[in-house]
């Protein structure tokens, strides 16, 4: 069993402007200087598949159903875990 | 002619949409649940705003996957009317149906308000007859509106005169201040504006009867 962490983000081309709105706030409360903030996407889930079908699976998921492919692009990351059930 | 207003899980502005057609037209008009997987009997499909499935991950991103999807993409290759008005119109794109995404506000801000619309391009099934009039107002209400597609897209776009509708002002951030577009083929509108709720003047505005009107006329 793996352990898949998904981060999806807006390609870089496109506005995020709730990362504007969330550094303007950051402006006011924090003297740093901080750019580039941007909100993205963490999902986590648990998989069943062999380790030589694992990649294309998680692929597909993130393809089909987590991304919008127009805007957005991702990228994971898989652990080994004990199959606990 | 016979309208379906397709009812997703969450979708709030179906009984908007069905009263318009049912109350201010001739036509009839009938509710069809997203679980069914035929609209043989309909010569329309209007799908509705509001918020299908939580707008959970993306708006419209889950209902792309609904039972009734397989219907709306057959009824869209034989090349039948398709309007989606805001949630219906993410849901269009997310589909693949229409190019492009709907993404959040520029500034952040639910826009509720009636915003003034150029109707570019007059010639589709949906806007025939708004002939002779330049700009139009239709109420807005959305938090993800701002139109957004890559420059090849938008020259296509434009190419093949597919922009419909552009706000006056800049409402949402959308890329040319796109408000609804049409596919290739012409028989899919998606807009971001809500025509139904412009049907009475008791309303505030009835600039919305036209583009039912253009669809029962040019059917």
């Amino acid at each position: 069993m793996y352990s898949v962490e998904v981060f999806v983000t807006y390609k870089k081309s496109i506005l995020d402007p709730q990362g504007t709105a969330v550094q303007k706030i950051i402006d006011q409360v924090i003297d740093a200087d901080i750019n580039d903030v941007r909100i993205d996407k963490f999902i986590t889930f648990t998989i069943k598949a062999n380790e030589d079908d694992v990649n294309e699976i998680v692929d597909s998921i993130c393809d089909q159903v987590l991304i919008n492919p127009n805007m957005e692009e991702y990228r994971y990351e898989l652990k080994k875990v004990e199959n606990n059930s | 002619m016979k309208f379906a207003v397709i009812v997703f899980p969450g979708s709030n502005c179906d009984e908007d949409l069905y009263k318009a057609i049912n109350l201010y037209t001739d036509e009839d008009v009938e509710y069809v649940n997203y679980k069914e997987t035929s609209l043989e009997k309909f010569d329309a499909v209007l799908i509705p705003g509001g918020f299908s499935y939580g707008d959970y991950l993306r708006s419209g991103a889950l209902a792309k996957f609904a039972p009734i999807m397989k219907a709306i993409k057959e009824f869209a290759k034989e090349k039948k009317p398709i309007v989606g008005i805001c949630n219906g119109f993410q849901i269009l794109t997310e589909a693949g149906l229409l190019p492009g995404s709907l993404i959040r506000n520029e500034k952040m801000q639910f826009v509720c308000d009636t915003v003034d619309l150029n109707v570019v391009n007059k010639d589709t099934k949906f806007t025939s007859k708004y002939a002779g009039k330049e700009t139009i107002q239709l109420p807005v209400a959305h938090g993800e509106g701002n139109y957004y597609c890559d420059e090849e897209t938008l020259n296509k776009l434009k190419k093949n005169k597919q922009i419909v509708f552009t706000y006056k002002e800049n409402v949402n951030g959308s890329v040319d201040n796109i408000a609804g577009i049409t596919n290739e083929d012409g028989n899919i509108l998606g807009m971001m504006p809500h025509p139904e709720r412009a049907m009475d003047a008791l309303f505030g505005g009835v600039d919305g009867i036209h583009l039912f009107k253009s669809l029962i006329n040019n059917r």
